[in-house]
Formats: structure tokens, C-alpha cells, sequence
């Protein structure tokens, strides 16, 4: 039984070895974005819209109201980051009850990816919204003491971040795995729609988490800016 | 179990160009389209609004102009009723200067009626009373009456001023000269009227003067001389109707 996709080698190109991950992630990809084509090729801005338009605008409205609850700030330009995060882990989540496919979530090289992306991407936005100077001043606030503990503290949600979804996805496909050869019939379709469940939820986990950090990193300098300027 | 690095790098990857696939293929078209649709209900709604201000202003206006009819309307039926009012206090002022013009006539009409009504009385009592006066005299006259009259008329002939003296005298030389007396007049008594009308008009006629008699018996009694057109004498019918017209003329003289 093998824990991770990383190891299944699908095919090469010269040198590299394709594995699974690499190769369902470019399926997930390519699925994504046809998908995406295929719904936007025809929208509309009339009243009356498809249900694909339909379904589409409801998934964008809901991530547009996820982030500006959490950020409290203007969602457009988080949307698709954060979508994109979602968009991935629930689509390769919800396809992991398809038979003979390797999440590409469940290896802990894609979790840490994302996870480097959001590590990435918190510094991005902070300092494309409040600048380089006030960005890394915030380190070094309330005590330049505190950095190291800063520091720490980034990366260790960064590793959380990737272990969890790691950990959610793989236990669930281990656990349906060896149900499977243990008890071939009914509970192994139970077990497969709780994983379902759970990889749903660890989706809008993982993008909640990161539009969070991402807000600490906008947010909360910005309140503090606003703090300062009220006595002038 | 672990990190490869190669697949990690990949994924890296995957996920940039994912990142800018999406965005261009999902993000863009799906915000420009529900800007456009927020945009197009924003300026739906800004219509709707400005329509319904519209339709507000129009109503308020509405509501001006109605306040402003029913202004006019009320001074329009004011001055109507102030109209209707003043046409009814003229129409009973002429009904009024009629019923006291009907009034008037009427009283005109009752106080004519009763001068006819009080002539026709006096006149018919002024009748009455000279026909009995009438019936009395003609009881009473006489011969001795007779003689008296023809004292009174030789009295007269004294009082006639110098005119009628002239016009006697005319008469009297033209042979005009008419007696009537009520009785037949004797010698004696015709002579006496003649020696009275030989007395005023002295001696220029002398025994000349000549004089026509004759009898009337409506006189009742007395004399009367004709001399062309002066008539001068005393009888009692005369002296009846001078006492009947005076009666009938007592309510016009007052």
C-alpha cells in the first residue's frame, strides 16, 4: 500500500520522472480550466443566465463573502488566490472517490507547495497594500525581541498548514484503503463519503487559513496605522 | 513518506500557472460579469429611483394643482354664492318695490273707489235732500212767496254793478228782455218788475221799455230776467241747486 502519490511513477519526460501527483495535478488543472472556459465562453450580464453561470457566480459570491468576513477589507483582489487554493484541493478532494485516483493533496509535497504559496503570499499582499518598510516593521513590533518567535511562529503554521491537509487527505485514503481489504462491501462507501466530507471541509479550512494569515498581514497593520493616525 | 524536491518545485509551478489560468479564464470574465450585472441593477435601481422621484415630484405637483383647483374652486363657488346672494337680495328688492307698487296701486285704487263710493253718497244724499227741500218749497210757495222773490230780485238789480247795468240797458233797448216767474205773473206784479228795471236804468227808457213774460213752474217760486246773455233774479229752484251742488262738493273742496 503506498501512503503517498509521489512515489507512483506514471511516466517520464527525458530526465524526470513523472509521478502521480504531477500527473493528476495537470489533470485537476486541465480540468479546472476547461471547465472554466467551457462556463465563461458564454456569460452573460442579462437576468437571464445558464446554470453552469449560475452555479459559478454562487461559488464566486460565496468566496467573495468568506474572504471580506474574515479580512474585512475588499475581496476582489484575495479572490484568486484563495479561490484557486480552494478550487484545487475541493476538486482533487472530491475526485479522490473516483476509483484509481491519487489525490495530488494527499502527498505531502503538494499540502507543503500550497503551503509555501500561502508562506509566499502573506509578505505578497502585505506589502503590495501597506509597503515594504511598514511590512517588515511589523516584526519587529510590539519588541524586536519577539522576532525570532515571529519567525518561528511563520513557519509553523506554514508546516501545520501543509501536514493538515496532508494528514486529513492521507488517513482518509489509508483508512478507506485497508477498509477496503478488510471489509470489501458496505462500509468502505461509508467511510468513502465521510472522506468526502472531510476533504471538503479541509478545502475551505486550507483557504480560510490563508486568506487568515493573509489578513494578519494587512489587516491588523492596517488597524494599526489607522491607530496612529487618530491623534493627528 | 516525504518532500520530493523536484515535485515540490512542480507543484510550485502548477499552481503560479494555475494561479494565471484561472484568472484569466475563470476570474476576470466572472467579475466582469457581475460588474456588469451590479452595474446594470445600480443603474436600474438609480431609474427606478429616479423614476420614483420623478413619479414623487409629478404626484407633489399634482397635489399643488389640485390645492390650486380646489382653491379656485372654492373662491369660484364664493363669488357664485356672493352672485346668487346679491341676484336674490335684487330680485327681492324689485319684488318688494313691486308688491309696495301693487300695494300702492291698490290703495290708489281703494281710496278712487272710495271718493267714488263718498261722491256717489253726497250725491245721492245731496239729491235726496233737494228733492225733499224741492217737495217742501213747492208745499210752502205761494202768492205771498211770489211777492217776496220779486222783492229780493228788485234788490239784486240794485247790486248789479255798471257792467252788467250796460248790458242790461242793451238788452233792454233791443226789446230782449225775458220775465219767468214760477206763478202767473198779474198786472200788478209785472208792472212792479218792469217800474224796478225802469228804476235802475232810469229815465232814458221811460215807458218804452217792454218786456216778454212767461211761466215756469219748475222754478217753484221766484222771478228771473233774461237781458241777452245776463240772467239775474231769485227763484227757490235756484237756490235748491245751489244748496245741491254745494253738498255734493263738501268732500272735494276738503
Amino acid at each position: 500500500m503506498t501512503l503517498s502519490p509521489d512515489t507512483i511513477a506514471v511516466f517520464a519526460i527525458g530526465p524526470w520522472t513523472i509521478n502521480a501527483t504531477l500527473a493528476f495535478s495537470w489533470l485537476i488543472m486541465a480540468l479546472l480550466v476547461i471547465v472554466s472556459w467551457w462556463v465563461t465562453r458564454s456569460l452573460t450580464a442579462s437576468g437571464d443566465i445558464g446554470r453552469g453561470q449560475n452555479v459559478l457566480e454562487a461559488l464566486v459570491a460565496f468566496l467573495l463573502d468568506q474572504i471580506r468576513e474574515v479580512t474585512n477589507q475588499d475581496p476582489k483582489p484575495y479572490l484568486p488566490f484563495v479561490g484557486t487554493l480552494f478550487l484545487f484541493i475541493f476538486t482533487s478532494n472530491v475526485l479522490s472517490v473516483v476509483p484509481g485516483f491519487q489525490p495530488p493533496t494527499g502527498s505531502l509535497t503538494t499540502t507543503a507547495a500550497l503551503a509555501a504559496c500561502v508562506f509566499v503570499a502573506v509578505p505578497v499582499f502585505g506589502i503590495a497594500k501597506l509597503g515594504l518598510k511598514e511590512y517588515l516593521g511589523n516584526y519587529l513590533r510590539p519588541s524586536p525581541f519577539l522576532l525570532p518567535f515571529t519567525l518561528i511562529g511563520e513557519l509553523s503554521r506554514t508546516l501545520a498548514l501543509a501536514v493538515r491537509l496532508f494528514g486529513n487527505v492521507m488517513s482518509g485514503s489509508v483508512i478507506a484503503a485497508i477498509l477496503l481489504s478488510v471489509v470489501p462491501l458496505f462500509f468502505p462507501i461509508v467511510m468513502q463519503v465521510f472522506g468526502l466530507l472531510i476533504g471538503v471541509i479541509q478545502a475551505y479550512i486550507f483557504a480560510i487559513l490563508a486568506i487568515v494569515y493573509i489578513a494578519s498581514g494587512t489587516e491588523l497593520q492596517e488597524r494599526r496605522v489607522r491607530a496612529e493616525e487618530v491623534p493627528q | 513518506m516525504g518532500i520530493d524536491v523536484f515535485t515540490l518545485i512542480a507543484q510550485l509551478v502548477n499552481f503560479v500557472v494555475l494561479l494565471v489560468l484561472l484568472r484569466a479564464f475563470l476570474y476576470r470574465p466572472i467579475m466582469r460579469v457581475m460588474r456588469e450585472r451590479e452595474q446594470r441593477i445600480a443603474d436600474e435601481h438609480a431609474a427606478a429611483k429616479e423614476a420614483g422621484e420623478e413619479a414623487e415630484a409629478r404626484a407633489e405637483e399634482l397635489r399643488r394643482e389640485r390645492e390650486e383647483l380646489e382653491a379656485t374652486r372654492r373662491e369660484r363657488l364664493a363669488e357664485i354664492e356672493r352672485e346668487a346672494e346679491e341676484l336674490r337680495e335684487e330680485r327681492l328688492a324689485e319684488a318688494r318695490e313691486e308688491a309696495e307698487a301693487a300695494r300702492e296701486r291698490w290703495r290708489e285704487a281703494l281710496a278712487r273707489e272710495r271718493d267714488e263710493l263718498a261722491d256717489a253718497v253726497r250725491g245721492k244724499a245731496a239729491a235726496v235732500l233737494a228733492d225733499a227741500l224741492r217737495r217742501g218749497w213747492r208745499e210752502l210757495a205761494d202768492e205771498e212767496l211770489e211777492a217776496r222773490a220779486i222783492e229780493v230780485f228788485a234788490r239784486r238789480l240794485d247790486g248789479l254793478e255798471d257792467g252788467q247795468r250796460s248790458a242790461l240797458a242793451g238788452a233792454a233797448r233791443g226789446g230782449e228782455l225775458l220775465f219767468t216767474t214760477a206763478f202767473e205773473a198779474t198786472d200788478e206784479r209785472r208792472e212792479s218788475l218792469l217800474a224796478a228795471v225802469r228804476s235802475l236804468l232810469g229815465e232814458d227808457h221811460g215807458e218804452t221799455l217792454e218786456a216778454d213774460f212767461e211761466r215756469d213752474p219748475e222754478l217753484i217760486a221766484g222771478v228771473t230776467l233774461r237781458a241777452g246773455d245776463l240772467r239775474v233774479g231769485w227763484t227757490a229752484r235756484a237756490q235748491l241747486d245751489d244748496l245741491e251742488r254745494g253738498w255734493a262738493g263738501i268732500g272735494e273742496e276738503g
